[in-house]
């Protein structure tokens, strides 16, 4: 009996890995990357306000700090149209309602999936660095 | 029955140790246990904290063996008004107990209860960030108001003043605090100044305070990726000076005096949560008169980032 049902819901597994258009699912796309150096960051308690403040911006996909390298990585939903100095510009005035100051902020490309859909912002493709 | 002055006095450096600059730990930051940091809160942002605060003072060589139980339960919240500008809300619930042999036997009197509010408002001078370190002034003002009782009494009478949940005054508080704080350790320091007011004919002597804290990461000794939760070990150091209490006019010789604590402690440290506890040992208590001094004062408590 069990190993009868096991038999019947093999496929349906099955099935459900593979139930999209394009076949088995693909990774996904990230967006463009925002890295920002944080500077006085430097215990876990304060991390929480100023992840709070970078999920804010308008945007943003995912947050990640790190806090030895007191970086914080931030992935853009993927196509968002990027203006690099407005991009800076926004996360540096979230770094600064957290109560830190942001030294300095890298703008990278996302995944190659990502940077084949049309940017309008310009400079999505190219990393600047202020 | 009325308390003794001694007693009284030992009650009233009990509420003077209560009465710490608590709500000034509670920041964006781990911060120090028994006193006040200059860390910053993000704007818009709330910490609420919660700590329990227990004081013994025993040791009375007299017949009257007397014993005081003194503790406090007070709900801190703290609001980021801006990232320099950080207000704070502290709401004590506590109990009073003194234990006293009389010729009629044993007796206990005090009373639980709302305390005092008292309403802070902090903001950022100074600061000078760097990577994985800062260095922070934060002068603060505040107003202890009567919100807890002042007027209770029991079948032996009205309770002696010090013995009352509030003061039944508007007190006025003045400080600053300094907190430098790296990956590895923090240092902050405070100092701060009550003015008690007048309420019932009745005034405590205005209060003094300077404190010290260092704070240093025993675990994990190398951080790795990510946020990882900190165990630190804290050391602090608070020195309390109070002046002698007036009542109706005249100045209590026996009231007031100098106390100084040593603490160790523990905290664990996340990014949402901060669990930890203290004690804190008398190193010179030299009051006014002969009081009854302090045996030892446990905190514990937690802050939660929403």
């Amino acid at each position: 009996m069990v190993a009868a049902t096991a038999l019947l819901l093999m496929p349906i597994s099955s099935v459900r890995a593979d139930d999209t258009p394009s076949g088995p699912k693909a990774p996904q796309a990230d967006g463009p990357r925002v890295t920002i150096s944080v500077d006085g960051l430097s215990c876990p308690f304060c991390v929480y306000g100023l992840e709070k403040k970078l999920k804010k911006v308008k945007g943003v996909k995912t947050v990640k700090v790190e806090l030895q390298n007191g970086l914080a990585v931030v992935t853009l939903k993927a196509g968002q149209p990027v203006d690099t100095e407005k991009t800076k510009a926004a996360f540096r005035a979230a770094v600064k309602k957290a109560g830190f100051t942001a030294r300095k902020i890298t703008v990278s490309p996302g995944s190659k999936k990502a940077s084949k859909t049309p940017a309008k912002g310009g400079g999505t493709n190219r990393e600047q660095q202020e | 029955m009325n308390v003794p002055r001694n007693m009284q006095r030992a009650a009233l450096m009990c509420l003077a140790i209560l009465g710490s600059p608590i709500w000034l730990a509670v920041t964006g930051f781990a911060g120090p246990i028994t006193s006040n940091s200059a860390l910053p809160i993000a704007e818009g942002e709330l910490i609420v904290r919660g700590q329990g605060k227990l004081i013994r003072s025993t040791g009375d060589s007299t017949f009257m063996d007397r014993e005081l139980t003194v503790w406090s339960a007070p709900t801190v919240f703290v609001y980021g008004a801006t990232e320099k500008l950080a207000l704070f809300g502290v709401f004590p619930y506590l109990g009073k107990s003194l234990d006293i042999t009389t010729p009629s036997g044993r007796l206990t009197r005090g009373d639980s209860g709302l305390g005092d509010f008292k309403f802070l408002a902090r903001y950022i001078l100074g600061q000078w960030d760097g990577p994985g370190e800062t260095l922070r002034i934060g002068p603060f003002v505040g107003l202890e108001v009567p919100t807890g009782e002042d007027d209770e009494a029991d079948s032996l009478g009205r309770l002696p003043q010090p013995l009352q949940l509030g003061s039944g005054s508007w007190d006025p508080i003045v400080g600053t605090a300094l907190s430098w704080q790296s990956l590895d350790w923090e240092f902050d320091t405070s100092v701060s100044y009550k003015f008690n007011t007048q309420a019932n004919g009745f005034e405590f002597g205005d209060q003094a305070r300077f404190d010290a804290s260092f704070q240093y990461r025993l675990w994990p000794r190398t951080l790795g990726e990510g946020v990882p939760g900190y165990l630190n070990g804290v050391v602090e150091s608070n020195l309390l000076w109070q002046d002698h209490n007036e009542a109706a006019g005249l100045r209590d010789h026996n009231s007031g005096g100098l106390t100084w604590y040593l603490a160790a402690g523990l905290q664990y440290v996340t990014k949402r949560l901060v669990v930890e506890t203290a004690v804190q040992l008398p190193v010179v208590q030299n009051l006014n008169g002969s009081a009854l001094e302090n045996d030892f004062i446990l905190t514990t408590g937690f802050r939660l980032n929403f």
